[in-house]
């Protein structure tokens, strides 16, 4: 038999012989124990024009519920006309809305680089635009905290062959010392929440090239500044 | 280039014995109490040790006290760094003689690793019977409880004291110096009191492997209740089976039978004794259930026996007459249960609760369906019983939806018209169609009787209710004062050791005798480490 045949041959009758053991110690899955989710049956919203979720396509994510359970691996979207979860259950091939009253937070595009941190939102309230209970993205951590909160108007149409259309709106918030406050995202308005600290927040803005509009750079500001305080 | 072939061959060949060696390790347990010797209603402290580190050693622990044929008191603990430590209670009626306490962890094959060792227990009262009959019998050997001054003490491990004798009432001051790089587990101490001569043994060193191993008991890693469903004694498969515990906030457990007809629960977040409903949702067939035990079985025999003049000696009657003193002068440690954090019903939360008692007295559920609840249509007929569910939303109604009574799952609506204004305590609706996990609920009326315990409404079929253990979480016993007189001057499970060296003072009580002091741990290889000095007490 041909010696470069040969060695090769045993190698794949060794691996068919101990596959099982050799690959499963990589394939073998601890299996954690399946945790369940409470809940809603979601209706697709019909008749409109635009998408009412923050991302149109299905991405993979943890769900933390109260009791501190963790649910992992799980198909999901965020509903930004009703601020919900929506996440699908495999077995009854079907669109559910998490039950907010257990849900603590969750994390969308898990171990991705652009994974998303959402909260269930508590502290002071701004009327309509953040209230208790909201999830919202928590996009900073620390001194300061930077919230995003992802929601959507409805415009009614104007004529018959029209559908109702959805205008994505983003809000973001600032919140420091237990107080909130409303931010664009631009320099001028980070300086009107900290008008003391302007000199400062202007250098940093130009060292780091600062973007208007941009919340990885709003990011990244809040992100230097804060050692300053 | 032909050696290298062959050693390539060797290489290759070696692959699957190489990978089984390694994935072949197996743990023993340590099995450590504050005294060898116990008066019935005492309480036995223990910690209970993985000594070599596997997969196992954040598993769930049992721990048993049995008698020949039968299980006398139990505690199911969760893992806390590789060791287990709790208590157990003795009942106030136990006979003097030698019973066996187990503690063991399973693997996910369901296999059990066990250390057992024997318990002398002398019971206050004197009954002694049990220990006679046992004497009689004769393959039955005398155990003499008690801790041997000859054995072998560790050079890394020491404790000492520089005082030999103190006063009744005062402190001793016990040094312990650690020179173990790592231990498993912890450093544990006990100072314990001992008899002027006799041959001790303290701690479970010693194997003793009688325990049943039986094919039906199976003890896995984590804490589960299981069984089997059959029909007309063939294993049923694909059925699913619910579990649920009477409470006031519904919680439910699912699981489908296998090709054995076996279902397993995993139960994570319940302590005490509990009460558990397990049944099918198919009630069209009538199947057999059965619980498989949750604990190993206890052993046929064990052939030991209190031997008469240590049952008799002074020391055991000092000990019979503390325990009855303590006993009279001392409040009982009491086990409650841990309340779970941010329990929910498993069909979320409802805005539609309607309190009977508001209303006019109603004679049934029919009455009550009729007059205060109007999003419920149940009809009540000889050959079919049903409730509808009306939503406000959809404007539909939903004609399977589930009946709860007492957060207990029940699928004949026909069994709820026993219950009147009186027994019922408030009713939940849920109309709406939601999913818990893999279980789909298309409306749901939840009944909380005043009793609470379900015993209100006909037993459905094809379903069993027993009491369980769950979880012992022993951080909520009620702290006991301390005792006029103690045998045990110190039990400390694990010791704050964060520097190499450190001071202890105990504080002796007012009964004079002979002491030890005992200083025990495992080290990374596995190797038992222990040292003691001894005191006495005096005037």
């Amino acid at each position: 038999m041909n010696s470069s045949f040969f060695i090769p041959f045993l190698l794949f009758i060794s691996i068919v012989l101990t596959g099982k053991n050799t690959f499963a110690q990589f394939a073998n899955v601890q299996g954690d124990q399946q945790v369940d989710l409470y809940g809603i049956l979601f209706y697709q919203p019909h008749g409109l024009d635009g998408s009412p979720y923050l991302y149109n396509e299905w991405n993979t994510g943890n769900v933390i519920l109260e009791n501190g359970l963790e649910a992992t691996a799980v198909r999901m979207k965020v509903n930004i006309l009703s601020n919900d979860l929506v996440y699908y259950n495999e077995h009854f091939k079907n669109l559910f809305i998490a039950d907010k009253a257990t849900v603590h937070s969750f994390v969308l595009k898990k171990d991705r680089p652009d994974s998303m941190m959402f909260i269930k939102y508590q502290g002071p309230e701004l009327g309509y635009k953040l209230k208790n209970k909201d999830f919202v993205h928590l996009v900073h951590q620390g001194k300061i905290t930077l919230l995003a909160k992802y929601s959507a108007d409805v415009s009614e149409a104007n004529d018959i062959t029209s559908r109702d259309k959805i205008y994505p709106r983003n809000n973001f918030f600032i919140l420091y010392n237990n107080k909130l406050t409303e931010l664009k995202l631009s320099q001028k308005s980070l300086i009107k929440t900290f008008p003391e600290h302007k000199k400062e927040i202007r250098r940093l803005a130009t060292s780091i090239h600062f973007r208007n509009k941009s919340l990885s750079d709003m990011n990244r500001l809040i992100d230097f500044f804060e050692e300053a305080l | 280039m032909k050696q290298l072939k062959l050693y390539l061959l060797l290489a290759l060949f070696s692959l699957p014995w190489l990978s089984k060696a390694n994935s072949a390790r197996h743990g023993h347990l340590l099995l450590q109490t504050d005294k060898s010797l116990y008066v019935s209603g005492e309480n036995i402290r223990f910690k209970c040790t993985q000594v070599q580190l596997t997969s196992e050693s954040q598993n769930v622990l049992y721990v048993d006290i049995c008698g020949e044929g039968y299980h006398i008191a139990s505690r199911i603990l969760k893992p806390a760094n590789s060791h287990w430590n709790g208590s157990i209670s003795l009942p106030d009626t136990l006979q003097s003689g030698v019973y066996l306490m187990r503690a063991y962890v399973g693997n996910v094959e369901g296999e059990a690793t066990v250390v057992s060792m024997p318990l002398a227990v002398v019971n206050r009262f004197g009954n002694n019977e049990l220990n006679k009959q046992r004497q009689a019998k004769r393959d039955y050997v005398p155990l003499v409880p008690g801790f041997n001054p000859e054995q072998d003490k560790s050079k890394l491990l020491l404790i000492t004291t520089p005082e030999t004798s103190v006063k009744p009432g005062k402190s001793i001051d016990l040094k312990v110096e650690n020179q173990l790089k790592q231990t498993i587990g912890g450093i544990s101490l006990v100072v314990f009191k001992t008899p002027g001569c006799s041959e001790f043994q303290v701690g479970a060193t010693k194997a003793y492997d009688i325990f049943m191993p039986s094919e039906r008991v199976k003890i896995f890693p984590q804490l589960m209740i299981s069984g089997k469903v059959s029909k007309e004694n063939q294993a049923v498969e694909g059925s699913t089976v619910l579990l649920s515990v009477p409470d006031s906030i519904a919680g439910i457990n699912y699981a489908t039978t296998d090709s054995l007809g076996e279902f397993r629960f995993n139960i994570k977040q319940l302590y005490g004794e509990t009460d558990f409903v397990v049944q099918t949702i198919d009630k069209q067939n009538n199947y057999q259930l059965t619980l498989y035990p949750g604990l190993l079985l206890p052993p046929a025999e064990i052939p030991f026996y209190l031997p008469a003049d240590t049952e008799q000696s002074e020391f055991v009657q000092l000990a019979v007459q503390r325990a009855s003193i303590n006993m009279a002068y001392t409040q009982t440690m009491a086990i409650t249960s841990s309340p779970q954090k941010h329990k929910l019903p498993f069909y979320g939360i409802s805005n539609n609760r309607v309190l009977p008692e508001r209303y006019v007295p109603l004679d049934d559920f029919r009455e009550i369906a009729l007059e205060i609840l109007p999003t419920v249509r149940y009809t009540l007929n000889r050959d079919s019983s049903g409730i509808r569910l009306w939503d406000p939303v959809t404007k539909g109604f939903y004609y399977n939806p589930w009946i709860l009574v007492d957060g207990v799952p029940l699928f004949n609506a026909a069994s709820l018209n026993v219950l009147n204004s009186e027994k019922i305590k408030w009713i939940e609706i849920q109309p709406q169609v939601r999913c818990y996990g893999n279980l789909l609920i298309e409306g749901l009326l939840n009944i909380q009787t005043q009793n609470g315990d379900f015993s209100d409404v006909v037993f459905p079929e094809n379903a069993l209710r027993k009491k369980m253990d769950t979880f012992y979480d022993f951080r909520l016993d009620q702290h006991v004062p301390d005792k006029l007189f103690n045998d045990v001057l110190l039990w400390e499970p694990i010791l704050n050791m964060n520097d190499q060296s450190i001071g202890i003072l105990v504080k002796t009580t007012m009964e004079t005798g002979s002491y030890t002091a005992l200083v025990q741990t495992i080290d990374h290889l596995g190797n038992l480490h222990q040292h003691f000095c001894q005191f006495k007490v005096e005037p």
